[in-house]
């Protein structure tokens, strides 16, 4: 009995000793500055502008997973500190990125935020932190999610140039913007689904972080009830208003200190570059489709990425893929190379596909065969279906250019590519008929890498787009989850515990550096593109950008 | 076993209050306190420059005795479990630690062995036979205090020092435990002398808190009288 006793007042006082002195946070403050840029692929691009030669650079995705993930169990790092201010991240990267917040505030290590200015976008990020400040002036507005489209129908008609649309499937209104002036029933239903599924799961989320009610965000949302720093506090969505001095004391308080020069910080990228990578003989794959998919051009043009795609397979040390999917589709032929191309990768290792913000249409042809697909509440999936747009500027060049275009031929169709004319009856039906073949096939590689019955598959395409939440009850999709979730699955497949992750394609040439604008999430109508003649058959999911204003009232 | 399960009921009481504790909570908390002036200089590399720690660390090792004795002792151990510990940080580097612990030494006889006391109260061992199961182990408990220089490389550490112990009163107790047949006995005989004094040299190595140990006791714990040995031990200490 005293044995009993002796041994349960050690293993008491054993305990206790491990919450003794628990008091102040020990260790370090990891910053995460939101304006820092974060894409799919990361890196810097440079651009010749009227200014002169400008550089930008963002943070990868990836990256930024792994120095979360790692911070959950870094002794070292003792709480996160985030200024969302000129929020720069698509929406389903914040969706990724707020997991690993969340987990990391589940090993009981504190979230702190702070900024300035708050929207739809920084405010579903910040709220899952355990504090959230903002400046005595500062403020802003949560407004829902909307989409503005264009349509220049008219536009066309003025400057005669003819734009004859070919396609399959109800909602594909990707070519819906030559032809009409305004949205399709059918096309605005399939929007207000869509944009009400996104903005549904993150009320849901920001919700359920300020322990508020679904409704009650919806009613502050529709009322427009926040606009200064004031009327946030009232209404419970931000815990304390502080200019940057305050905010200062405060960290140094937390870390049991009125000096702010003693609290030790270590930034993103600095924790990001001392990461460990891992042994080179085993690795995992991440191959990136980030982009339009094209046959050439700077995009994903598709038998370059067919190449790396082949030299991963033959690459002995890669053991598991996943093929990351940023893309809202594009040319149908290099889709399909890169489709088969994976095809034969899945032959030899497990290959799992993980969507960011968009994975739709050519984009999800790509990756249909793969063996599991992990996507995101807001990543925009399916757009299953495909059209031919065919542009014909002969009336347009006489109209505006008094020039003649004059095609002469040995058959009756030899003109029929020229861009001089719109197609005849004939030569329509051909190509509907080409159309409706490409959108079979289409069906056909959905319903097999799905497992899924060709004409269930025909059911929910259509070119119909779905967000990753409603992908997931449709059977397009398997799991949410981040890219990392992705990694560690592909890894899991072959039992690997120790392994480095390795980027493909590899290095951006110079070329790439040069030829513009760093990859981001928006999604831009190519007005040039209108004005060369021919015709292009596409896989590819509507010009859509969704809007999410910023604060302007600072 | 039942000494076994209630460790590990109340270790995994104590675990689990932290573990449910949320970020916020833990914040409030933080926001509540009151921070004390430093009075001592906090150095650059993060650790303060004098530390005092309740319950720093705990270890657990095997005797391996020597010479004539090492057919005596079967498996010998000890325990020891750290009170406090102040520790001297004058750079990244380098760090002098001294401590008080509390420790539990255990000799183990070999099975056709076993402890006695003789008439002047000295610590016997002598030949037993006849039983089919027969344990007889000297347990000694006292205080001691290790002091030791350590030497740092990130979360590798290297320590060498020497220990000072005191035996608690002086004595010894011997527990015994025979089987013969069906009949099963215990005893518990106490009064053996032991020296006030022992002390041992020791190294250690450790990494992320826990650590392999090293000590040698050149000096008998026994006076002058009883059986002489010289052992030493081999272990793991785990720092909290």
């Amino acid at each position: 009995m005293k044995k009993s006793l002796a041994l349960a007042c050690v293993a008491t006082l054993l305990s206790l000793s491990a919450f003794a002195g628990e008091g102040f946070l020990k260790g370090k403050i990891l910053k995460i500055d939101m304006q820092d840029a974060v894409s799919e692929r990361g890196g810097s691009a440079i651009t010749l502008g009227l200014g002169g030669l400008s550089s930008s650079s963002s943070l990868s995705l990836l990256s930024i997973e792994r120095a979360l993930e790692n911070a959950v169990d870094d002794d070292d790092i003792a709480m996160i500190y985030i200024n969302y201010d000129h929020f720069r991240v698509g929406m389903a990267s914040a969706e990724e990125i707020r997991g690993f917040l969340q987990a990391f505030s589940a090993k009981g290590k504190p979230v702190v935020a702070y900024g300035a200015s708050l929207d739809n976008a920084s405010y579903y990020l910040a709220s899952t932190a355990d504090r959230i400040f903002l400046h005595p002036k500062g403020g802003g507005a949560l407004t829902g999610l909307g989409t503005t489209q264009f349509f220049i129908k008219d536009l066309l008609d003025t400057l005669a140039i003819d734009i004859q649309l070919i396609r399959h499937g109800k909602f594909k209104s990707a070519g819906e913007m030559y032809i009409r002036n305004d949205i399709s029933p059918e096309n605005r239903q399939q929007y207000e689904e869509l944009l009400g599924s996104i903005w549904g799961g993150m009320v849901d989320e920001m919700a359920g972080s300020r322990g508020k009610s679904s409704e009650e965000m919806m009613a502050l949302v529709d009322g427009l009830k926040l606009s200064t720093a004031q009327t946030w506090i009232d209404n419970g969505l931000v815990d304390g208003l502080k200019y940057r001095d305050e905010m200062e004391d405060y960290l140094a308080h937390l870390f049991g200190t009125d000096n702010p020069a003693d609290v030790k910080t270590i930034s993103l990228k600095k924790y990001i570059k001392d990461l460990d990578k891992g042994p080179s003989s085993k690795k995992v794959a991440i191959i990136y489709a980030d982009g339009e998919i094209v046959r050439s051009g700077s995009d994903v043009v598709g038998e370059k990425l067919a190449h790396q795609i082949a030299s991963v397979r033959k690459d002995s040390t890669v053991k598991a893929v996943v093929f990351r999917v940023n893309s809202p589709g594009g040319e149908v032929v290099a889709a399909d190379i890169i489709r088969r191309e994976i095809e034969l990768l899945g032959k030899v290792k497990p290959v799992v596909a993980s969507y960011g913000s968009y994975a739709a249409s050519g984009g999800y042809l790509i990756s249909a065969g793969c063996e599991r697909i992990f996507v995101d509440n807001a990543t925009l999936t399916g757009s299953i279906g495909v059209f031919g747009v065919v542009r014909s500027v002969g009336r347009a060049v006489h109209k505006n250019l008094k020039v003649n275009m004059v095609s002469v031929g040995t058959n009756a169709h030899s003109d029929m590519t020229s861009g001089a004319r719109p197609l005849n009856e004939e030569e329509l039906a051909w190509y509907q008929a080409e159309i409706e073949g490409i959108y079979d096939d289409f069906v056909g590689v959905v319903a097999e890498g799905r497992s899924m019955d060709k004409d269930a598959v025909d059911e929910i395409a259509q070119g119909r787009v779905w967000s990753g939440k409603d992908a997931l009850g449709l059977g397009l999709a398997d799991e949410k989850g981040t890219l990392m979730d992705a990694v560690k699955y592909a890894a899991g497949r072959k039992n690997l515990k120790k392994y480095r992750i390795a980027v493909y394609p590899e290095k951006k040439s110079l070329k790439d550096k040069l030829s513009g604008k760093e990859k981001s999430d928006d999604n831009l109508v190519r007005i040039q593109d209108l004005l060369s003649p021919g015709f292009n058959t596409i896989a590819r999911m509507p010009y859509v950008t969704i809007d999410s204003p910023k604060n302007t009232l600072k | 076993m039942k000494k076994l399960a209630i460790l590990a009921a109340v270790l995994l009481a104590g675990s689990a209050a932290y573990a449910q504790t949320p970020a916020k909570d833990r914040l409030k908390e933080i926001e509540g306190l009151s921070i004390k002036a430093k009075k001592h200089k906090t150095t650059s590399f993060g650790k303060d420059l004098f530390e005092a720690e309740i319950l720093a660390n705990a270890g657990y090792g095997i005797h391996h005795t020597e010479g004539a004795f090492e057919n005596v002792f079967g498996p010998s151990r000890e325990i020891f479990l750290n009170i406090l510990e102040l520790r001297f940080n004058p750079c990244r580097f380098f760090s002098l630690k001294a401590g008080a612990d509390v420790k539990w030494d255990h000799f183990t006889a070999r099975t056709n062995k076993s402890f006695g006391l003789d008439a002047a109260g000295n610590v016997t061992i002598s030949p037993v036979g006849g039983f089919d199961k027969y344990e007889s182990t000297l347990c000694l408990t006292a205080l001691s205090a290790p002091a030791a220089l350590g030497l740092h490389f990130g979360k590798l550490s290297l320590y060498a020092g020497a220990e000072i112990i005191r035996n608690v009163n002086r004595r010894t107790h011997i527990l015994t435990s025979s089987k013969a047949g069906d009949l099963t006995t215990k005893s518990r005989l106490e009064g053996g002398a032991a020296e006030k004094y022992v002390y041992d040299y020791m190294a250690a190595i450790s990494h992320d808190g826990l650590g392999l140990y090293f000590k040698y006791y050149p000096k008998n714990i026994l006076p002058s009288g009883g059986p002489e040995w010289k052992y030493w031990t081999v272990g793991l200490v785990l720092g909290f």
